[in-house]
């Protein structure tokens, strides 16, 4: 299962909801409250003219496919282009036709299902939260809206052709599926009333009980949409320029290195940026094993335990590097070793809204420039989702001494102590490194995000609000 | 937007209107990260509209309208959630919509709404709305340094739930 990134974070969370009748109806009446009214919206008609819109919707590694074309007359033409190693679905749109929003509807749940929410049914007998899926209908608005590849799966083991309810039905396997628990896709396209319906089944699920779903639904149209306005694919088209602009900053920040006042040697204090905390790594080692541990020291000791030998050195796990796009590259097998850092914290001020203070830092993946300064590693490593190692997971601590928020209900606070100004408080940290990424550690105290690296319009805009950097040589 | 604010300063309802219009996807999505019915998400958007017209002349900075409406609209749900619970509401996770596009987005949201609400909050903030940490603080009434903990530690956990997905 590849990483979120940041922008397809924004993308989802940035997405428009349905809007339900009663909020827009409350809103409606609010703006007559205050004597206001809206504007008419902007529909935007294309008239008789037809744009063709790419939606990349799975990448595809079968040689010697061939290239299909559907030619249908209604509200699309969708017709699929394999390039290289994808597989694009491409839909003409019918400008001419309006949108429409549908209802689907599941006539008789087959055997051995039960709906636990609307459009989720799960298979008895295979787990919390396991079985299948039907999404929310893509109408013409949506599909004009999928622009750039939305490229949910690759590496496509195989195609199947079937009709159901009269409808084209492609369903989608994938390659080693058991290893990386991948499910079922299933895409069902209906040109005549204008709508594409996914299913989706997990890891595991017949694909005979996709087609069983697939075969009792009703889809009814409800109503009309709207193609997006001018103003929408305009800030569209802003949105993406802004994202290009920060992506171009960040190749510099990288290129760069980190500034030389932002990094701070071992025995000397790193402060947060609003200066409430400084912190000092007063030493560091490396380890081949542990002993005499407290477990109520462990965050999480029942993620640790099955990764401990008998003489408490740690199991190899399943390494995977990933490419930019979070697809998996390479695999290897690596056996971790741990870094103990000790740290005195202290307290400057009581602005922290609940006296809560962090105390936890963060190993930031580095490397060198290539003048030989530290700066930030793009490199993006996995384990493998069916072994279930976490125990280092976003350079997190795995382990802190004098932790005060140990009880069950508030041991997602484990890291954080409430101080106030003057406090001062010494401990210590663990962390699981791979002995390759040794070299030269990194670590950033109380950290929220990548903010500086990720999100700075400029490189001066990064540099104000960069946290410092605690280097650890190897 | 800032002759709109300024119009709308001036006690221009129709501009306000407008104004409104450009950032209700937004305040709708973050309410919907705080509450939990629509009814409640109703009240809270129409408390922030009439909020937001009555003290608009208290904004300085036209260019800070979106994030000022969204404190208010912060405040308006944390009044209703406090409001709930004195009714011995059972509070719960918010529902995640599946008016969505693909069975990868409907997982993640799931993933995001299992998060502790400050993380919820936050995420959506950074990433929905395209707040940084500093404007985040600002809405939220918390230090710079919270905020930055907060994400971090939303993170973390979605990388746990994903591996675990």
């Amino acid at each position: 299962m590849r990483e979120y990134q940041n922008r397809e974070m924004q993308e989802v969370l940035g997405r428009d909801l349905e809007m339900s009748d009663l909020v827009k109806q409350r809103i409606e009446d609010t703006y007559r409250q205050i004597g206001g009214k809206k504007k008419e919206s902007n529909r935007f008609f294309y008239g008789t003219a037809r744009r063709r819109v790419a939606a990349a919707v799975v990448c595809m590694v079968i040689a010697g496919s061939t290239v299909g074309v559907m030619a249908s007359r209604g509200f699309f033409e969708k017709s699929e282009v394999q390039t290289g190693d994808s597989l694009s679905y491409t839909f003409d749109i019918n400008y001419d036709l309006t949108p429409g929003t549908y209802e689907v509807s599941v006539n008789q749940i087959p055997d051995g299902y039960v709906e636990r929410e609307e459009g989720k049914y799960d298979k008895e007998g295979a787990g919390e939260n396991h079985g299948i899926s039907i999404l929310p209908i893509y109408n013409t608005a949506e599909l004009e809206k999928l622009s750039t590849d939305i490229n949910t799966m690759c590496k496509v083991k195989d195609v199947t052709k079937d009709t159901i309810n009269g409808m084209e039905t492609d369903i989608v396997t994938l390659e080693d599926a058991e290893k990386y628990l991948r499910g079922t896709y299933m895409f069902q396209f209906n040109p005549m009333e204008g709508y594409v319906v996914e299913i989706y089944a997990d890891y595991g699920i017949p694909v005979a009980d996709m087609q069983e779903f697939a075969k009792n639904m009703t889809i009814t149209r409800t109503g009309d949409a709207i193609f997006a306005s001018e103003d929408e694919k305009q800030q569209g088209e802003e949105d993406r320029a802004a994202q290009e602009t920060r992506g171009q900053v960040k190749d510099q920040l990288i290129a760069d290195g980190i500034p030389q006042e932002k990094l701070v040697q071992v025995g000397s204090e790193a402060k947060n940026l609003g200066g409430d905390m400084g912190y000092t790594v007063t030493g560091y080692e490396f380890l081949d094993h542990i002993e005499g541990l407290s477990e109520g020291d462990f965050f999480h000791y029942e993620d640790v335990a099955p990764w401990l030998e008998a003489d408490g050195s740690l199991k190899s796990y399943t390494r995977q590097h990933l490419d930019a796009d979070g697809e998996v590259v390479s695999e290897e097998r690596v056996t971790p070793q741990f870094l103990k850092v000790n740290v005195t914290a202290h307290c400057y001020s009581d602005q922290s809204d609940d006296g809560s203070m962090p105390l936890y830092a963060a190993i930031v993946p580095s490397t060198k420039t290539e003048d030989g300064k530290v700066t930030w590693s793009m490199e993006r490593y996995a384990s493998l989702p069916s072994e279930q190692f976490f125990l280092e997971t976003d350079g997190m601590p795995i382990y802190m001494t004098s932790a005060e928020n140990v009880a069950d209900d508030s041991r997602h606070e484990f890291f954080y102590r409430n101080m106030k100004a003057g406090d001062e408080i010494s401990y210590t940290l663990l962390y699981v490194i791979d002995p390759d990424q040794s070299d030269s550690v990194l670590l950033q105290f109380a950290c929220g995000a990548d903010g500086s690296l990720e999100n700075s319009d400029s490189v001066e805009e990064a540099y104000e609000t960069m946290e410092d950097y605690v280097f650890l040589e190897n | 937007m800032n002759i709109l604010v300024r119009k709308a300063q001036k006690g221009d309802a129709d501009a306000f209107v407008e104004l409104i219009e450009q950032n209700r996807m937004s305040l709708y999505r973050v309410a919907k990260g705080i509450l939990h019915n629509e009814e409640d998400i109703a009240d809270a958007m129409q408390e922030t509209i009439l909020n937001g017209f009555e003290h608009i002349t208290e904004l300085k900075h036209a260019a800070y309208f979106k994030t000022w409406l969204i404190r208010i609209l912060i405040n308006n749900c944390n009044q209703i959630l406090k409001a709930n619970r004195q009714c011995n509401t059972i509070e719960r996770f918010p529902e995640v919509s599946y008016n969505d596009r693909n069975q990868a987005n409907v997982e993640f949201l799931e993933m995001i709404a299992g998060l502790p609400k400050d993380s919820r909050i936050i995420f959506q903030l950074y990433y929905g709305e395209g707040l940084n940490t500093r404007e985040i603080a600002e809405v939220l009434a918390w230090s710079e340094n919270t905020v930055k903990s907060r994400l971090r530690r939303g993170r973390v956990e979605l990388k746990k739930k994903l591996l675990l997905s």
